[in-house]
């Protein structure tokens, strides 16, 4: 019984495994290794790792920048319509890429919404380096909104309420009390809007398109170099595979960093009477 | 004179806390049930709640008035507060965390010494006891150099033994400062340990304002009583009501005269070297146990009793 258990037990784990990895090492026993410095060198190549950091830096700076103050005010205020507000900041979760690519068009493309209004103010958005910048941030800052609120929410209002009884304002208490306490929290989030925007495809090649050089980031390469020249397509591959390898051996190690640093014991939690 | 003043209403969920109190350069206690209150009071003088009515003043100087439209920012205060569970910033060290209170250097090392955790400088909460975090919050609400102080509960998160250590040095403190202390508990023991007087707290009401010892001669209603550890009983021929206390109750074995108190002993136990035996409603005193075990008929000789006033509970107890 134990042992007809076990072995079920790990042939379940063993398809679940193999279903997750094999794919990956195909990837590896595909590409061409040997050529991979070279094959990275190319033009195609080069151009898709320029626009990718620059299209993805732009948008992890409006990510970051208008997304922690608007976490900071969904963490701590309560106001009339906030349960739907953190709703819709996860409206991109669940919406799928290739419809976000059809809503920014509808909303942003000539004859669209607010074309018209942006092209009047001389702003075109589709098809050029921003529209991938707001392609990205569409669908990556939910998942650093909603670490964020998480974050700022496990900040124990005491802390914030001794900071200004001791003289802090409202600012000097968030730098120097909330934000080293979520600065974790923040970065974990962020590694993960990091990754969705790099891995990004549907909603850029939809809003952005595929130009070389322009809007084609790292993803819209492969699926390019998939017809031209699938040794490239493998190359960028790999390039992508350590890149996420990087992206979740970070995440790992920031949770495991965040629950050993400035954990209070038990008893110790955070409550409030009257 | 007093230095504090405040005179507040405010709404809670259950009840509205509505209270006027005057405090010199004292330290009064906050004593009454759980959710009575008594942290909303904390928190409205530190600019933490904002009442929904009312005055706070400092020395003349107004924190808050809903009248004229003056609520200080709390940073704008000049208060010392210690929430309870302390609520040191965990990412920073001991000596930094006195620091944010603004005091220079020198000041910090002092009050570390005062306090006797200097050699915790640089340690991190985490790693502290009870004891010596209460410490370390203490040292950095004085690190303000406040004119008034609070304290939430501040010997709540601590052992039994650790407990009565800190309160005696706390004691100490408290007296030495002279400032206008408030000081929230729900424990009688460690309010008169600690506060010169004592505001009894109900539902956000004050039911009784008094030193420890005035508690005890002339408590106002049934609710004191029994937190200053008497019980109460009907008078001689069902005339009123009575408070008595424990060490003012002699238990006998056997039914006793006709004036005594009557009843069948429930517990027997050793509090503070004496011999407390719970009957019933009430609770005496003996001086051994023969004839009182629990289920023997006892009587006990009152020595001294106080007469409760005549007073519809939940009315606003007299200042």
């Amino acid at each position: 019984m134990t042992v007809a258990r076990r072995a079920g037990a790990a042939l379940v784990l063993g398809v679940v495994v193999a279903f997750l990895v094999v794919p990956v090492v195909a990837l590896f026993i595909e590409a061409p290794l040997g050529d991979l410095p070279s094959l990275l060198r190319r033009q195609e190549v080069k151009d898709a790792i320029w626009v990718t950091v620059k299209t993805n830096l732009a948008a992890n700076v409006l990510i970051v920048g208008l997304g922690t103050p608007a976490a900071w005010i969904l963490a701590t205020r309560r106001f009339r319509g906030r349960a739907a507000i953190l709703t819709l900041c996860e409206l991109p979760l669940v919406l799928p890429p290739a419809v976000a690519g059809i809503a920014l068009l509808s909303a942003y493309a000539q004859g669209g919404a607010f074309g018209g209004a942006l092209e009047d103010l001389g702003i075109v958005l589709p098809f050029g380096p921003w529209a991938v910048v707001i392609a990205v941030a569409f669908v990556a800052s939910p998942f650093y909104l909603r670490q964020a609120v998480a974050t700022f929410s496990e900040v124990d209002g005491d802390l914030t309420d001794v900071a200004r009884t001791l003289g802090a304002s409202r600012t000097r208490t968030f730098w120097r009390i909330v934000l080293p306490l979520a600065a974790g929290g923040l970065v974990a989030g962020w590694v993960l809007a990091f990754a969705r925007g790099v891995g990004e495809f549907g909603a850029t090649i939809i809003f952005a398109g595929n130009i070389q050089g322009r809007t084609q980031t790292l993803t819209l390469a492969v699926y390019q170099q998939l017809d031209s020249d699938i040794d490239v397509a493998l190359a960028l591959g790999v390039l992508l595979v350590a890149l996420s390898a990087a992206v979740l051996v970070s995440y790992k190690l920031l949770g495991a960093w965040r629950s050993s640093t400035w954990t209070s014991p038990a008893g110790f939690a955070p409550s409030r009477s009257t | 004179m007093a230095v504090l003043d405040l005179d507040i209403t405010s709404g809670l969920r259950a009840f509205a806390v509505d209270l006027s109190l005057g405090v010199g350069d004292e330290v009064v206690a906050l004593v009454g049930p759980s959710g009575a209150g008594k942290t909303t009071i904390l928190r409205a003088v530190a600019g933490l709640h904002r009442p929904d009515r009312g005055r706070i003043a400092c020395a003349g100087e107004p924190w808050f008035d809903a009248a004229a439209r003056v609520d200080l920012a709390p940073e704008q205060r000049s208060v010392g507060y210690v929430p309870q569970h302390h609520a040191l910033f965990p990412h920073l060290t001991v000596a930094r965390n006195v620091a944010f209170s603004g005091a220079a250097a020198d000041e910090v090392a002092g009050l570390l010494a005062r306090l006797r955790i200097d050699h915790l400088a640089g340690e991190r909460p985490a790693r502290l006891s009870g004891g010596e975090r209460q410490r370390v919050a203490l040292a950095r609400a004085l690190g303000r150099r406040p004119r008034v102080l609070l304290l939430d509960e501040p010997l709540a998160a601590l052992d039994a033994h650790t407990r009565r250590v800190v309160r005696d040095e706390l004691a100490g403190e408290l007296r030495a400062l002279g400032i206008p202390a408030l000081l929230v508990t729900h424990d009688f023991t460690d309010a008169t340990a600690l506060a010169d007087r004592v505001a009894v707290i109900v539902e956000g009401r004050l039911r009784q304002l008094a030193t420890p010892a005035e508690l005890v001669a002339a408590p106002a209603d049934r609710f004191v009583v029994a937190l200053t550890g008497g019980s109460v009983v009907p008078g001689p021929g069902g005339a009123g009501e009575l408070a008595v206390y424990p060490w003012d109750v002699e238990v006998r074995p056997g039914p006793g005269p006709d004036e005594a108190l009557t009843g069948t002993v429930t517990a027997v136990t050793l509090e503070a070297g004496r011999l407390r035996v719970r009957v019933g409603d009430w609770t005496g005193e003996a001086h051994d146990t023969t004839g009182l075990e629990p289920g023997a008929r006892v009587h006990g000789v009152v020595r001294h009793a106080h007469p409760l006033p005549v007073l519809i509970e939940g009315r606003r107890g007299p200042t």
